[in-house]
């Protein structure tokens, strides 16, 4: 039923038009025929440089334990050859601009073992399971918040609309405590979260026109974008340089020391840009990607209204479920053999998260959406490994939080339409519009 | 079956000690440690367990 085109071959699939993204979402069925007849595929389309597509589960896993062989330094994200374009130009400007080579890796998801431990322990305590759990309660008072305001409005809508009355969920909801917690966290005053946000969509949403300015190109908008927020950063900077460093992210990588060296003002900026960017821009996709989910199964909804407890599974589905980040890449260092497929050294590979998500070898009837689904070894964080999501347990924390406060709520909606995708967007499966109203009593 | 724990990855996820509390402990400086040299051989299967799940593949079995 998932293979709604009974003509699509290893031929003729596609899974990197982001057209085909935007108009039916995710290609389940090319990445199920993937699955099933050629999980190490090479694919070769225009506008793409060629690579292998790595659709199995236990094929990322092991791409993910392995740095060694598999690197981080040179492709990253997939992305069409104007787009890589685009950032090689923009690498080319910042080290004009700001400093050091155009080989330095634009942040540290750029670099292998062992410099990437170094980076990455710079702000690793910031976000693990234990800090996380200190601030359950505040995370749940946030949430409440949130979703009182969201009620409020939608109550509205409908007082005043009847069910003409729509409320978008991404913006009303769903972006709010994700912007929120990182901003904390990162110690960026709360004037500045709707400023941030927009940055945010800007960097991540640039091929799509909606977020540019008018008669911006896609690169225009990038560079606007990045250069306010590096300017932003800098003022943060000089802030902490003056008042004095305290508990934040920025204070964190402002003293940070790989080996008795301190970052780079570039480096601060560039990687505080990343922590704040990819911690509020992913969790919005799983929270209106969830909503969806628990509308579209009321059956699933009621089991877990009835039952609150499993809320912290029902999250572990919600993020198998939506698998918001779609892919990352890695350039092979070495020849080496997946599945009896010989991979040359300097070839690339492409995982595919969603696809791995849907694994029949460890996922038992995985199109189904299951709140009790255990085990849930899912890699909607990336594979087990080197670049595991370093901010997992935030994003679990919030999306508990979140729909523990969002439950009451939820049975009284209904979706109004599918969700509206970003466009020209082959990371992330970002939802910038969800439409639901208040059920007519 | 020894178990040994790459401390340049833990990060204190703590998916180990849920699996075999018995075999691995969270400490206050989010690391893991074994509690035992050798695995029992009642655990080895839980242990196998936890090597998989380890969101950052930090534990290795010899």
């Amino acid at each position: 039923m998932y293979n709604d085109n009974e003509h699509l071959t290893l031929e003729n699939l596609n899974i990197t038009d982001t057209d085909l993204y935007v108009k039916h979402g995710y290609p389940w069925a090319a990445w199920d025929l993937l699955r099933r007849e050629k999980p190490v595929y090479w694919y070769q389309r225009p506008r793409y440089e060629p690579f292998w597509a790595i659709t199995k589960h236990e094929d990322v896993g092991f791409i993910s334990r392995n740095p060694g062989i598999f690197s981080n330094t040179q492709l990253l994200r997939l992305a069409d050859t104007t787009s890589l374009k685009i950032g090689q130009r923009a690498r080319i400007r910042n080290a004009q601009r700001y400093g050091g080579s155009q080989e330095d890796p634009p942040d540290f998801i750029f670099m292998d073992p062992p410099e990437h431990r170094q980076y990455r322990s710079a702000v690793s305590r910031h976000f693990t399971p234990r800090t996380m759990r200190a601030l359950e309660s505040h995370f749940a008072q946030m949430a409440d918040n949130y979703v009182s305001r969201f009620a409020e409005v939608v109550v509205d809508e409908f007082a005043s609309k009847g069910t003409g009355g729509l409320v978008d969920v991404v913006h009303e909801l769903a972006a709010k405590l994700p912007v929120a917690a990182i901003c904390e966290m990162a110690g960026i005053p709360s004037e500045d979260w709707d400023q941030i946000f927009s940055w945010t969509e800007a960097l991540v949403g640039a091929a799509d026109p909606e977020f540019r300015l008018p008669g911006e190109s896609q690169e225009q908008t990038l560079r606007r974008s990045s250069g306010e927020w590096r300017r932003y950063n800098e003022r943060l900077v000089q802030k902490r340089l003056q008042e004095g460093l305290g508990k934040d992210l920025l204070s964190a990588l402002m003293e940070a020391d790989i080996d008795g060296n301190r970052l780079s003002p570039k480096e601060i900026s560039s990687f505080f840009t990343l922590l704040v960017a990819a911690g509020n821009e992913t969790t919005r996709n799983s929270t209106t990607g969830g909503i969806k989910a628990l509308l579209d199964h009321p059956e699933q909804l009621e089991h877990l209204v009835g039952q609150p407890e499993l809320i912290p599974s029902a999250v572990e589905e919600i993020l198998r479920w939506t698998s918001v980040v779609i892919q990352f890449q890695r350039t092979v260092m070495e020849d080496v053999e997946i599945r009896g497929q010989v991979i040359r050294k300097g070839e690339s590979v492409v995982m595919w998260y969603p696809s791995a998500n849907r694994d029949e070898d460890v996922f038992s009837d995985p199109y189904k959406f299951d709140v009790e689904r255990n085990p849930n070894d899912h890699f909607a964080f990336g594979g087990f490994g080197e670049h595991f999501c370093l901010g997992a347990h935030l994003a679990r924390w919030e999306l508990r939080s979140m729909f523990h406060a969002l439950l009451p709520l939820l049975s009284k909606l209904e979706l109004v339409s599918e969700p509206e995708f970003v466009q020209g967007s082959l990371h992330v499966g970002g939802i910038k519009r969800m439409m639901v109203r208040a059920k007519a009593a | 079956m020894k178990v040994t724990i790459d401390h340049s990855l833990c990060e204190g996820h703590a998916r180990c000690m849920d699996e075999v509390p018995e075999v691995f402990e969270v400490r206050d400086d989010d690391r893991s440690y074994t509690l035992v040299d050798v695995v029992p051989a009642e655990f080895e299967e839980k242990v196998k367990r936890a090597v998989s799940v380890c969101p950052r593949a930090a534990i290795s079995l010899d």
